[in-house]
């Protein structure tokens, strides 16, 4: 028993060092990686738009910034909109799916089926009926991410324990109390599962999007730069892309954590 | 104080089998009627159809001489697992109760919170349950299934996953909240010896089809102490029943063969 106590005190205090302590871990690992790139550069002296130094895509991040900013702006701005579209989309039919089992057995095949189509080879389909603006991008990001919802939200929304609907019937909850005390809480894990997914995929959608016909956003300066062989233009605005990517990742799951801390996926104290 | 129910020639079959054959039933206004019986014997069923959360296929149930059609709702609930909703802390949990019944909030509040202490859980009000034990969390599940002062408290293995030591505290618990509002309990369990504490009444089922087999009354005084368990009124109530269950052979006193049925262990 005293051998027990005298540990915890110790475990207490050291668990929070060792999480400070690890993470910079991956921040490690990308410094022997830009180390490993920039030794490459100078080992086997590549051409400058084959692969340029590290450096220079510094230098290119510091030069455009202005620009590369802007560009990032419109792409976050048609991934958000993507991203809020799949959700307005996604979480009714969800809903409908998950309430009716004629609603499920007559779309829910359909939409399986729609997910086997490449969605990226629609996209110029997109451009033409939708044309050069903002909504092509937006369609094509909501065609790409909305599907991983559906299926987040059904599946929470079905895994609600039997004896949970008892529970609630014998309390004479209405049908909108029902979804709203029960059945949406209790899906809310699950379906913030399919945001994430969500999420990276709208940065896709919108990328694509700007690819086959856009005057700015990060896509279009990746084409613009591949185009004059501005190599280091390309792999900067391929960092700032991530950026969005891991920012709007990183934005979702604060709003997790916001919206349900006792969640195990988390809470501090559960896993590892 | 509870309201009697009347099951009138009651049966419930699933895909043409017969889980429940002709069940019928008077259960006094607060009373504590337990079920006991091994599995598959229509016991869960039958408290589903009382509560009005299954229909029989033939006969009827009627609380208080009003016909069930429709989940009760003067009614408390109490089911194997805790079945507390993650996210809401303990004492929500038991407002839930007040709140989908548009009860005033602070009156059924003081209650709950009155109601957790004597389940033993004061000062767990704001936890959640993910950080409460097993016991505890049945705990809550008792009281949420009594804030709001129902005539009638359905119980279904309430205790079933819980240890040996958590049940008897359990049991003694239970007791004690039950005399204070008298409801009318229909607890189902598969331990003889629960029933017999807990009970002044236990239908003994048989299994396939699920029946009645046996009524049995419970004379024992209240408010009922753990070591009355040793007394011979105490196991000659225990004896009988578990005759009933050699009878039936759900159970066999014999050690050279292994009995086909796994209900042996939770009848002892």
């Amino acid at each position: 028993m005293g051998q027990v106590d005298s540990t915890i005190p110790i475990s207490v205090t050291s668990a929070p060092t060792w999480r400070r302590v690890r993470a910079f871990y991956p921040v490690i690992s990308l410094f022997v990686l830009l180390g490993a790139w920039q030794a490459g550069v100078m080992l086997f002296q590549p051409a400058p738009y084959l692969l340029p130094p590290p450096m220079a895509v510094a230098n290119v991040i510091v030069s455009q910034f202005p620009s590369l900013v802007y560009h990032s702006g419109v792409t976050a701005f048609e991934t958000t909109l993507a991203f809020v579209f799949s959700i307005l989309v996604a979480m009714p039919i969800a809903f409908l799916i998950a309430r009716f089992r004629w609603f499920e057995e007559t779309v829910y095949p359909l939409l399986v089926v729609s997910q086997a189509v490449p969605k990226v080879a629609l996209a110029p389909l997109i451009l033409v009926w939708l044309g050069f603006g903002l909504s092509t991008k937006v369609m094509i990001g909501v065609l790409v991410a909305f599907f991983p919802v559906i299926i987040s939200t059904v599946v929470g929304l079905k895994s609600v324990p039997k004896d949970m609907v008892y529970l609630g019937r014998s309390m004479g909850l209405s049908a909108q109390d029902m979804f709203r005390k029960i059945y949406f809480p209790f899906a809310l894990p699950s379906i913030f599962g399919g945001l994430k997914v969500c999420i990276t995929l709208a940065v896709v959608g919108a990328v694509v999007g700007e690819f086959i016909g856009a005057d700015k956003g990060l896509g279009y300066l990746i084409l613009l730069a591949s185009g004059q062989m501005q190599t280091a233009l390309m792999f900067a605005a391929l960092i700032f892309l991530v950026l969005i990517g891991v920012v709007s990742f990183a934005l979702v799951q604060w709003a997790e954590a916001r919206l349900m801390p006792w969640h195990s996926s988390v809470r501090q104290d559960a896993g590892h | 104080m509870g309201k009697p129910i009347r099951i009138e020639h009651v049966t419930k079959s699933y895909k043409g089998l017969e889980a429940l054959s002709s069940t019928s039933l008077l259960i006094g206004e607060g009373e504590f009627v337990s079920i006991v019986g091994p599995s598959g014997c229509g016991k869960s069923t039958l408290l589903r159809i009382v509560a009005g959360l299954d229909t029989p296929t033939n006969g009827r149930v009627s609380v208080a001489d009003r016909v069930v059609t429709k989940p009760e709702t003067d009614i408390g609930i109490v089911f194997q697992s805790p079945v507390l909703l993650d996210w809401r802390s303990v004492l929500d949990n038991v407002l839930i109760q007040a709140e989908a019944r548009k009860l005033p909030h602070d009156v059924y509040a003081a209650r709950a919170r009155d109601l957790l202490a004597a389940a033993g859980l004061k000062g767990f009000e704001s936890a959640y349950p993910y950080q409460l034990s097993g016991g505890m969390s049945q705990r809550v599940s008792v009281c949420r299934a009594l804030v709001h002062n129902p005539s009638l408290l359905l119980m279904d293995e309430p205790f079933g996953a819980l240890d040996a030591l958590t049940r008897d505290q359990m049991m003694v618990d239970l007791q004690k909240l039950w005399l204070r509002s008298r409801p009318t309990v229909v607890f189902v369990t598969h331990s003889v010896q629960e029933a017999v504490f807990l009970s002044d009444r236990i239908i003994v089922m048989a299994p396939r089809p699920g029946r009645v087999e046996a009524v049995l009354d419970v004379p024992l005084p209240r408010s009922r102490r753990l070591s009355m368990r040793g007394t011979a009124e105490f196991n000659a109530i225990v004896d009988e029943i578990l005759h009933h269950f050699q009878r039936m052979g759900v159970i066999r006193d014999d050690d050279g063969e292994t009995p086909d049925n796994t209900t042996m262990e939770m009848a002892l």
